[in-house]
């Protein structure tokens, strides 16, 4: 405890005479003398510069130690720290001090000047009582670091000491720049650990700091990469002034570092006043925006120019762009201010702090103070301070960006909805008017198709009726009302298709039945002579052989469809020939077999380029012609339904050639329509043929049976067979007597043909007539050999009228009138008039008949009337024809006018 | 066989009432013209006539209206009435049967067709006014064979409806009523114009009809009790004669009653 406090006591009076001793010289002396560091007690951290004595220099002027010593110029350090910097200039500063050990043992010590940079450094220790120059050090950017005493970017000179000993320690530092000195004492221990730290520290951060870099790179967004490009620079600024940087990257290229570090600080500079644009919304701004290309060009600029400049001017330059982009970031704020948005006073306020920090630094720089050299940490603070806040901000912005987006898409999804589903209600509204006026339409064409229906088929009642009506008269008259019949029959057919169609209720269905195919022909063939000769065309008919007499197919179709091309056929014909070819043709297998239609015409044809499209509808192949085109497609359509072929041949000017095949089944004679059911049976004509005898020769029953019922009715004794042989035995073996009148033979049979009983029959009675009656007779001619002729050929469906006509002329009948009511028998209220005109009792009789609409009553009245009074037969045949007329009305007024 | 019966035609076309009239009086009818419903509803009353033939389309009163009061009046309900009209969709068809008609032939019609129908559905009941023909009436061979063939038909008809579930063959019936089977075919030809088995067809589609109207029996019943073996070809065979299914028949008619 006393030796402490002696010891203290000792050190305070040691130190208050030194104080005084340096008093008295500082005040008398002409030279400077400086305090003597003790190298033993400095610690690292204490800067001891400030206890030298320093002598400024021309920048050129050489002197040997010696001759610096000898200045008169020396001052201390301390009385004027400022001439420790000369930024941006050459020059040449020399500092003295005694360095002691105060320690019992010999201390190594490790002078470090600092910053490093200092491009010349040298150093002399020299002994202080014999002037002897103990050792000359070399050191500085100059001197590569292999040649260096201590192998570090770092300014170090080794001076070891002994106890007590003291040295001398002049330094004399030259550069073309120097922002200041620093001069501290390491142990040479805790320099390495010192290093070993620093170098974890940086690599550490460098790894932090790439990590946070690439991470904000990989956003892949302007905002992140220009803060990352910022802090990197700024990154990259300070660690290099440790020299860290270009040490570890190019450890052979020192003089880099220099570069390095100004190159960086302006980069660091535009960087910044590029962020700053970006991050307050300018980069839209009409000249704000060119700030990044701008400055990073500048920048560019300068770190080409470090080439051609040297190291002040370098420097010079640095400051000055520093300063520009400073200013111009000022210049940034109105129009920052200006902007929308929230977060912008944050981020200038954060700016504003960088932009603070920064200028201290540029201008401490400027200044040359050694703070802008060393690490510092404010500005780092402030910096990583602010990059944090700014990332933020960023990130707030644009995950609000980002939601505002989401936000703005699902409005616009959800107006799209909405527009959507107003579509949907504008639709649904229209459809529903839509389908409650086409449900009022389809009512009224309901109600339209029955009335059309109706107006159609009631004309055709009349027609088809009377002409029934007429049928049973004979001659011309009665053949002429059959083919009105037909005629009026097909239209009822097509009418109705047409309606069941037009209502939907069906589609076209196909009913087959067994038809006579050569009467089918022939009826087609007189409705084609007629449409063929409008045009003045010639129509043929091309039958092939072996058609089969009955075949099942739907009758109605084919004709439409054959009808449909005959008549286009005969549409686009002029003078020329239409021809209709049939035959038949058996493919492959089973019974199947098709008939095949051609229909040829030499008319105008049709180009190649149009036979395409002649199936579809509304096609027409000459603008001016008549139709809407739907005759090919229709056609087209029925033959699919029958399930045929269709195809067209045509040359342009040459013709055209439909071929229809349509596959039809053999028929089956029993099963077809064997007589015409056009003529009511009761009105056929009456014949009596007393008992003559009739043979029937037929192998289908169904004909042999109706035959026979007919020629019973006409008062034939009839006896039929079923084929041609026995009935030629049955008239060996009957003798003269029994033989008959009158035979009918189909001819086509089982065994021989019709032709074989006509020719038995004439070879055993020439008197005997025989009436063809065949399904395919317009193609049996009578054998050549033979003189025979058959009395009349009929065709199948059997004709009753014709065939009872034919009889009759052949056996020669009389026609006998038939009364189906007997005669005399009379209601009682049937008196004929007595007078004419009639008295009033008989005017009673016949006005109570009139109330009472009686037809018959009043027709038989003027029939007897009639006959009593033949004077007035005149008159009283108009009241007839009143009455059957059913005009009532019209009968009573001209019965009152009598 | 029609000769003498009493029939209204209600029609206001003339030549349709004219044709009609022309081919029934050949036929021996005795023929009444009415040229609307109501003209034939009072007709009726006063006439009482064996049949009716009515147009459905008239002015003034309409068919179906007409048939409705004629087939309520206790005075006419006995009649039966066929129309006879170019409406000759299923719908009205079915609208006719129910408004109280026992038939509807459709125009066109086929005079065949409306002697058959005719026929069928005319009532061989005692005719007072007109005494029957007289048998072995001089001068008239023709009419002597006309009224065989009746006697003969209407022989047979009586058969035939007693048993229409199992109907005597042609031999058999010819051999119930003392004839041959070619003499009977004849007789059905002149009098029906059609063959025995096409007749009796036709008077079974006729019960059928009925039954379906005025019964609730179900359709396989009804096919049993008039002969047909199975539901599915007597469907077959009525929806061939009246354009629509028994079942659907039958529900037009609770659709209408609804009404």
């Amino acid at each position: 405890m006393t030796e402490a406090v002696s010891r203290l006591i000792g050190v305070l009076y040691v130190r208050g005479l030194l104080v005084l001793a340096w008093l008295c010289l500082a005040a008398g002396a002409t030279a400077a003398e400086c305090e003597p560091i003790d190298v033993y007690s400095a610690q690292p951290d204490v800067d001891f510069v400030g206890a030298m004595c320093l002598l400024e220099v021309a920048a050129d002027e050489i002197l040997i130690p010696d001759d610096a010593l000898a200045g008169s110029k020396w001052v201390p350090v301390a009385s004027d720290r400022d001439r420790l910097a000369a930024p941006r200039q050459r020059s040449t500063l020399w500092l003295k001090s005694r360095l002691t050990n105060s320690g019992t043992d010999a201390v190594q010590r490790w002078i470090e000047f600092y910053p490093w940079r200092l491009r010349d450094v040298q150093v002399w220790l020299i002994d202080p009582r014999t002037g002897v120059v103990r050792d000359h050090l070399l050191n500085g950017l100059d001197v590569p670091i292999t040649d260096r005493d201590i192998r570090t970017r770092r300014t170090l000179v080794p001076v070891t000491l002994s106890p007590d000993e003291s040295v001398l320690m002049l330094v004399r530092i030259h550069g073309d720049h120097r922002a200041g000195v620093k001069i501290t004492a390491w142990a040479p221990g805790a320099f390495s650990a010192d290093q070993a730290e620093r170098l974890k520290v940086y690599s550490l951060v460098t790894a932090v700091m790439l990590t946070v870099v690439s991470v904000l790179f990989l956003q892949f967004r302007m905002g992140y990469v220009l803060l990352g490009a910022w802090a990197l620079s700024l990154f990259v600024l300070e660690v290099e002034k440790d020299g860290f940087l270009s040490f570890l990257l190019f450890p052979s290229m020192s003089q880099l570092s220099v570069y390095l570090i100004t190159i960086f600080s302006v980069f660091e500079k535009a960087l910044f006043l590029a962020m700053s644009v970006h991050l307050l919304g300018l980069n839209k701004h009409r000249l704000w925006r060119w700030s990044l290309p701008v400055g990073l060009g500048a920048a560019c600029a300068y770190a080409l120019s470090i080439s051609v400049l040297d190291g002040g001017q370098m420097r010079s330059l640095a400051v000055t762009l520093h300063l520009g982009f400073l200013l111009l970031w000022l210049m940034l704020l109105p129009a920052a201010l200006s902007q929308p948005g929230r977060w912008k006073y944050v981020n200038l306020v954060v700016l504003g702090c960088v932009w603070v920090a920064t200028a201290t630094v540029v201008i401490g720089y400027g200044q040359g103070t050694v703070a802008a050299l060393t690490f510092s940490t404010l500005r780092v603070v402030v910096s990583v301070m602010a990059l944090m806040v700014l990332i933020w901000v960023y990130s707030r912005r644009i995950h609000e960006y980002e939601r505002n987006l989401a936000a703005r898409v699902r409005r616009l999804e959800q107006a799209d909805r909405d527009w959507l589903e107003h579509l949907v209600e504008i639709r649904t509204r229209e459809l529903e008017v839509a389908r409650h006026e086409a449900e009022k339409a389809n009512a009224a064409k309901t109600a339209f198709l029955a009335r059309v229906t109706h107006n159609l088929k009631s004309p055709l009642t009349a027609i088809m009726g009377y002409a029934q009506l007429l049928r049973g008269e004979p001659g011309k008259v009665g053949r002429m009302s059959g083919f009105i019949h037909d005629s009026a029959d097909h239209m009822l057919n097509l009418l109705t298709r047409l309606i069941d169609h037009a209502r939907d209720v069906t589609a076209i269905e196909v009913t087959p039945r067994d038809v006579y195919l050569h009467t089918f022909i022939d009826s087609l063939c007189n409705e084609a002579d007629i449409l063929a000769s409008r045009n003045g065309n010639v129509f043929r008919l091309e039958r092939a052989n072996a058609l089969d007499p009955v075949v099942r197919c739907d009758e109605t179709l084919l004709r439409e469809i054959l009808l449909n091309l005959l008549e286009n056929a005969a549409k686009y014909t002029r003078d020329g020939e239409i021809v209709l070819k049939v035959s038949t043709e058996h493919p492959s297998v089973g019974n199947e077999r098709r008939l095949v239609w051609v229909v040829r015409d030499t008319g105008q044809g049709i180009p190649k380029a149009e036979q395409a499209s002649v199936f579809e509808p509304f096609y027409r192949a000459s603008p001016q012609g008549e139709g809407v085109g739907l005759g090919l497609p229709t056609v087209k359509a029925l033959v699919g339904k029958l399930g045929g072929d269709i195809s067209l041949e045509s040359e342009h000017g040459v013709g055209t050639s439909v071929r229809v095949s349509i596959p039809v089944e053999p028929g089956n004679e029993a099963l077809v329509a064997i007589a015409r059911r056009d003529l009511p049976r009761h009105m056929l004509p009456q014949f009596d043929a007393g008992g003559r005898r009739a043979w029937v020769v037929e192998d289908a029953s169904v004909i042999r049976e109706l035959l026979d019922a007919e020629l019973s009715a006409m008062g034939f004794t009839v006896r039929t067979f079923a084929d041609a042989e026995s009935a030629t035995a049955a008239l060996n073996a009957t003798d003269v007597s029994e033989r008959p009148t009158l035979v009918l033979t189909d001819h086509r049979l089982p065994g021989e043909s019709g032709d074989t009983v006509l020719q038995a029959v004439k070879q055993t009675d020439q008197t005997v007539s025989v009436i063809l009656l065949s399904a395919t007779r317009e193609l049996e001619t009578p054998p050549p050999a033979s003189d025979w002729q058959y009395a009349a050929r009929l065709s199948k469906p059997v004709d009753l009228a014709q065939l009872r006509s034919e009889i009759a002329r052949i056996c020669g009948l009389e026609q006998v009138t038939v009364r189906l009511a007997a005669p005399g028998w009379k209601y009682d209220a049937t008196p004929a008039p007595t007078t004419w005109p009639p008295d009033s009792d008989a005017v009673a009789i016949v006005q109570q008949w009139l109330a009472l609409g009686a037809v018959t009553d009043l027709v038989e009245w003027c029939d007897s009337a009639a006959t009593q009074h033949p004077a007035h037969a005149g008159a009283i045949a108009d009241l007839r024809q009143l009455a059957e007329r059913g005009q009532f009305g019209a009968f009573a007024t001209r019965l009152q006018a009598l | 066989m029609l000769t003498g019966k009493r029939v209204l035609v209600i029609d206001d076309a003339e030549a349709e009432r004219m044709l009609i009239s022309t081919y029934l009086q050949t036929q021996g009818c005795r023929l009444y013209h009415a040229q609307n419903g109501e003209d034939g509803i009072q007709k009726a009353r006063l006439l009482g006539p064996d049949l009716i033939l009515m147009d459905a389309e008239m002015p003034r009163c309409d068919g179906f209206a007409a048939c409705r009061v004629l087939s309520e009046d206790p005075a006419t309900a006995h009649v039966p009435i066929i129309f006879l009209s170019a409406y000759a969709e299923p719908e009205q068809r079915v609208r006719g049967l129910l408004a109280g008609a026992v038939d509807y032939i459709g125009k066109p019609f086929d005079f065949d067709e409306v002697r058959l129908r005719l026929s069928v559905h005319l009532r061989q009941r005692p005719e007072p006014t007109a005494p029957p023909p007289v048998h072995g009436d001089p001068g008239a061979g023709e009419s002597h064979g006309a009224n065989l063939h009746g006697l003969l038909f209407q022989g047979a008809r009586v058969h035939l409806l007693k048993s229409l579930r199992e109907p005597p063959g042609v031999h058999e019936l010819a051999e119930l009523i003392g004839t041959n089977a070619k003499r009977l075919n004849e007789a059905f030809r002149h009098c029906a114009g059609v063959t025995i088995s096409e007749y009796l067809r036709e008077e079974r589609m006729k019960e059928a009809s009925r039954l379906l109207r005025h019964t609730d029996a179900s359709i396989t019943e009804i096919a049993e009790s008039i002969g047909f073996g199975s539901g599915a070809n007597f469907s077959t065979a009525f929806k061939t004669r009246f354009g629509l299914t028994p079942k659907h028949y039958r529900h037009q008619r609770t659709d209408l009653d609804g009404d």
